[in-house]
């Protein structure tokens, strides 16, 4: 390829071609719409000319001489019968039409003026500073200056308004100009007045603006295809130059033989519609150009813009080879640093590997254990293609493995499978921050799907419910090095955007973690080694906590869990069980607070608040003090516990979760009632125009917040009272007040009552007039009216309460629905913006210009990754250490 | 700083100008020229408010404060428009 670049660029001009220009660049003159001759050969100066390239093999382009694949093609051109306006434009044009005078052809400001508009742009082009952006705005300037005044100040004549029909139409006082006119009106304008209309002369004219001659761009740029029933189909931008090419034959014919006027005027109308939509087919105010079957023409413009334009496409984002995608499913046995890999597509992945000394007897064993594997049953990675020192790729089959696997020898490269160990990069859509693609460690596995730990999850946004992710196999050693140290999963346990784990137990692991340490929980001996067993626990068993018991001695959950703990933690703090409603002493006496010392738990139940992401104080404190390869093996090692204790215990929850007594069911249903006639006493007042406003407030607002206060105690109440029914027996409750996954909250409108629907922050009040539904009536605000719910999700709801709850539900779906749109569309401008900035080794950041943006990377140099949620320093714990430790 | 009461907002950082020989002292370190620094207006109400009178292609240099990242200084090149 090296031949196609002849000369070295120094500098590029981007300016308006002139017919001089596009003939200069023409290969061959295009004068039939035809493109083929009956036997399929390209007809001489018809569209598809062998002098513009050639998209057939076989075939010799006329103009280089070079086959297909070596030529991107020439350009050709049409010559227009008539002049026609480039819509695009068409802004410009008026603007200069306006600024300056038909008659003298020049700008309508005086000598002084424009000498004052030149200096300036002048000033700008010589400093080397003067941008495009900076010389426009004095244009415009001047522009706008001109076209104010009413007289030209050269030859004293008087100025008529020029107006613009979008797109291409001109009107001075009603009447037409032609193109014609405007490019003779164009080219009278002298060249000393064009620098402050914004035109270097010595580069391009105005009159360029108006076309003469239609360049047509090469034939690989536009490739007919040939269809399976063998009919060839030409790409739109083809049809539509055959569109311009057959008007333009017309339009001539029908000039030359002095046709009427009418009959000419509307062909130049219509060879101009077919310019303007060849450029872009969705200019305003014309209709679009339609394909035979009724799909609009994908011409110019649209080749470029939007999202699947070739910009944001085909330059700003690429096809990548070395990747692979599938559906994603969970193993708890994976380590958060290991992503799951099917044979298949192992198979088909490869890593070059150069061949030396050491590796060469391993790699010749790959070759033969894939063509003769002496346990068919077990993965060994293969070689796809080896390629020898010369750089010729050899294909391995069956036919010629024995051969070339001898040959094999140092300084041949093999692509090789993918295998254990192999670092790989693993992303899923839409990736939002820079967790969403990280480095993993394959493992190969049966089966067709991608495996990953579930503690990953959270920061891929990941779930199993059909989710696909793409695996990209990275391919040299440096890249495998950076992907290795700066991008693997353990890497990315803490959170650049908040300075705490955004990995760490979840679900399942929270419950089962909990289970094993909760209260007195104990395991005997089997257990206790069973449970240890997963976590590859090689010492001795710890003392038993209480060897007398019966049975035999008994391990407690806690002991189990400290196996995981640093020797030197010491941590104390409440659980996430911790009532706060209660005492420190009751909360002490029911075991809600957790108290580590010396790496022991000696109170407390691990949950949430210990070994969660965001919030877990353990997991937080190991992945800060310990480094990442702690981190790591503590979540692994959790999921492995969990998952243990869990066998041990079992988990269930069902409908009866929501049960709760006759008795708590009649007392929420009193406290109901006695809220709903607390909401009816306030209405009456309202009614009665009693009621007190509130400092700030209309009467009608005051009965709004107090209704919805009393109906929002009254569901907190119920609520109350079905947690009382709803004991630590209860896996729901368990897993609610664990921070496992769900809330009380849930759970009191599953058993308790529903509580206020909202619209808006609102209770409902949409509907028919001075009421939601026909089945209240006019003007009644009281409680159930206004989309109170009293019933719980296992009694049901009643029609009217099933209504709201379905109002204020899609309220949810909406919003969801608009802000998912909305934010990305911010977060594509934010990341747009801020893509070039890096901070430099000296601290600072700088953009690819290498101005500086901030002097010390966040003011500060402080690393939010490293940060305790956003502090530099844990000034809490430093006090706490310095006072002796605790 | 005078006594304009511009400075009397918290939320207005010191201004400083800064002479040839301090700005040499503060760029030489970044390894940058002048113009590769973040600008400021001329008519940059703070600029107004400083004893000495800013011109183009003068350095300013501003002592913020934040609560969480305490002091930190930048500088600004000032220019016309």
């Amino acid at each position: 390829m090296r031949e196609m670049i002849p000369k070295k660029i120094a500098k590029i001009d981007f300016a308006l071609m002139g017919p001089k220009e596009i003939r200069k660049l023409s290969a061959t003159k295009v004068i039939t719409a035809d493109t083929y001759d009956d036997d399929g050969f390209p007809i001489p100066m018809g569209l598809m000319d062998l002098h513009m390239g050639v998209i057939e093999p076989g075939l010799r382009c006329k103009t280089s001489g070079r086959k297909m694949d070596e030529d991107p093609g020439h350009f050709g051109h049409i010559d227009l019968a008539m002049p026609v306006i480039h819509a695009g434009y068409s802004k410009t044009m008026k603007d200069l039409l306006n600024a300056t005078h038909p008659s003298s052809g020049r700008i309508m400001l005086t000598q002084d003026r424009i000498d004052h508009y030149n200096v300036q742009i002048q000033m700008l082009i010589d400093s080397e500073a003067g941008t495009t952006v900076k010389i426009g705005g004095i244009t415009r300037r001047a522009i706008r200056e001109a076209v104010k005044s009413k007289t030209c100040p050269h030859c004293g004549e008087e100025k008529i308004k020029v107006t613009l029909d979008k797109p291409t139409t001109f009107r001075e006082e009603g009447r037409k100009l032609t193109p014609k006119e405007i490019r003779s009106r164009m080219e009278k304008i002298p060249d000393s007045d064009l620098l402050c209309l914004g035109f270097n002369p010595k580069i391009t004219r105005p009159e360029n603006m108006i076309l003469t001659v239609l360049s047509v761009p090469p034939v690989p740029m536009r490739p007919s295809i040939t269809l399976e029933s063998g009919e060839r189909s030409e790409d739109d931008l083809t049809h539509k130059l055959v569109d311009v090419l057959r008007i333009n034959q017309r339009l001539r014919e029908n000039r030359d033989a002095g046709a009427p006027q009418l009959i000419v005027e509307d062909l130049w109308e219509l060879l101009q519609y077919h310019i303007t939509t060849y450029f872009d087919n969705q200019t305003a105010g014309i209709p679009t150009a339609r394909h035979r079957s009724g799909r609009p023409l994908k011409t110019i413009v649209q080749r470029l813009k939007g999202k699947e334009g070739r910009f944001r496409s085909n330059l700003s984002g690429k096809r990548v080879n070395f990747s692979a995608r599938t559906v994603i499913t969970p193993d708890p046995y994976l380590s958060i640093n290991q992503v799951g890999v099917p044979e298949l597509a192992a198979r088909e992945l490869t890593v070059p590997v150069r061949i030396n000394i050491h590796n060469l007897a391993f790699m010749r064993n790959l070759i033969k254990e894939n063509f003769d594997p002496s346990d068919p049953e077990q993965y060994i990675p293969g070689i796809n293609y080896m390629i020898r020192p010369d750089s010729r790729r050899v294909k391995l089959t069956d036919e010629n493995w024995e051969f070339n696997h001898e040959r094999l020898e140092p300084g041949f490269i093999v692509e090789r499978h993918l295998m254990d160990g192999d670092i790989v990069l693993f992303n899923r859509q839409p990736s939002l921050h820079r967790m969403s693609m990280m480095a993993h460690e394959v493992r190969i596995m049966k089966g067709k799907t991608f495996r990953i730990n579930l503690c990953v999850c959270p920061p891929y946004n990941a779930d199993f419910d059909g989710d696909e992710m793409n695996l990209h196999v990275v391919q040299s050693e440096e890249a495998r090095a950076e992907a290795r140290i700066l991008m693997r999963v353990q890497e990315h346990i803490r959170s650049p955007r908040f300075g705490g784990a955004v990995i760490g137990a979840i679900h399942d692991h929270i419950t089962g973690m909990f289970l094993l340490t909760h209260g007195e929980a104990s395991y005997d001996r089997d257990q206790t080694v069973r449970i240890l067993s997963r976590v590859e626990y090689k010492k001795d068993l710890p003392k038993p906590e209480y060897p007398k018991a019966k049975g035999g001695p008994r391990w407690s959950g806690r002991q189990i869990f400290s196996v995981l703990l640093p020797d030197d933690m010491n941590l104390k703090y409440n659980a996430s069980v911790y009532f706060a409603e209660r005492t420190l002493e009751e909360n002490t006496k029911l075991d809600m607070i957790v108290e580590i010392v010396n790496g022991q738990m000696i109170r407390g139940p691990v949950d949430g608040n210990s070994i969660s992401a965001f919030k877990g104080r353990i997991l937080e404190d190991i992945s800060r003090l310990k480094g990442s390869d702690a981190a790591r093996d503590f979540i692994d090692k959790v999921t492995r516990l969990a998952v243990g204790a869990l066998m041990e215990t079992g988990c269930t929850t069902g409908i009866d979760d929501a049960d709760v007594p006759k008795d708590a069911l009649t007392q929420i249903t009193v406290a109901q009632i006695d809220a709903v006639k607390e909401v009816d006493k306030l209405v009456n007042a309202y009614n009665k125009g009693k009621l007190q406003p509130r400092p700030g407030r209309s009467v009608e607002e005051t009965l709004e917040v107090e209704v919805m206060g009393i109906l929002g105690r009254v569901r907190d109440k119920s609520g109350e009272i079905a947690g009382w029914h709803l004991g630590m027996d209860n896996f729901a409750v368990i897993m609610a007040r664990s921070g496992a996954r769900g809330s009380m909250l849930n759970l009191s409108q599953m058993a308790g009552s529903i509580g206020q629907q909202a619209v808006r922050g609102e209770r409902i009040s949409r509907g028919y007039e001075k009421r939601t539904l026909s089945h209240f009536n006019q003007g009644d605000l009281g409680a159930d009216a206004k989309g109170f719910v009293r019933s719980s999700y296992k009694k049901g709801l009643t029609p009217t309460e099933y209504f709201f709850h379905s109002m204020g539900g899609r309220e949810g779906l909406v919003d969801t629905a608009v802000r998912t749109s909305r934010s990305g569309y911010m977060q594509r401008r934010l990341i747009n913006a801020l893509e070039d900035l890096r901070v430099k080794y000296d601290g600072t950041v700088r953009n690819t210009a290498n101005t500086v943006v901030q002097f010390t990377y966040g003011e500060d140099s402080i690393d939010p990754t490293k940060s305790k949620f956003g502090n530099a320093i844990d000034i809490d714990r430093l006090i706490e250490d310095a006072k002796g430790g605790k | 700083m005078n006594n304009n009461a511009l400075w009397l907002n918290k939320l207005v950082p010191k201004h400083v100008l800064l002479d040839d020989s301090e700005i040499e002292k503060r760029l030489k370190p970044l390894q940058i020229e002048k113009t590769q620094l973040p600008k400021i207006f001329l008519k940059d109400p703070a600029l107004k408010a400083l004893d000495q009178e800013a011109k183009p292609g003068d350095v300013v240099e501003i002592h913020r404060f934040d609560d969480h990242a305490g002091t930190s200084l930048a500088y600004r090149l000032v220019v016309e428009e």
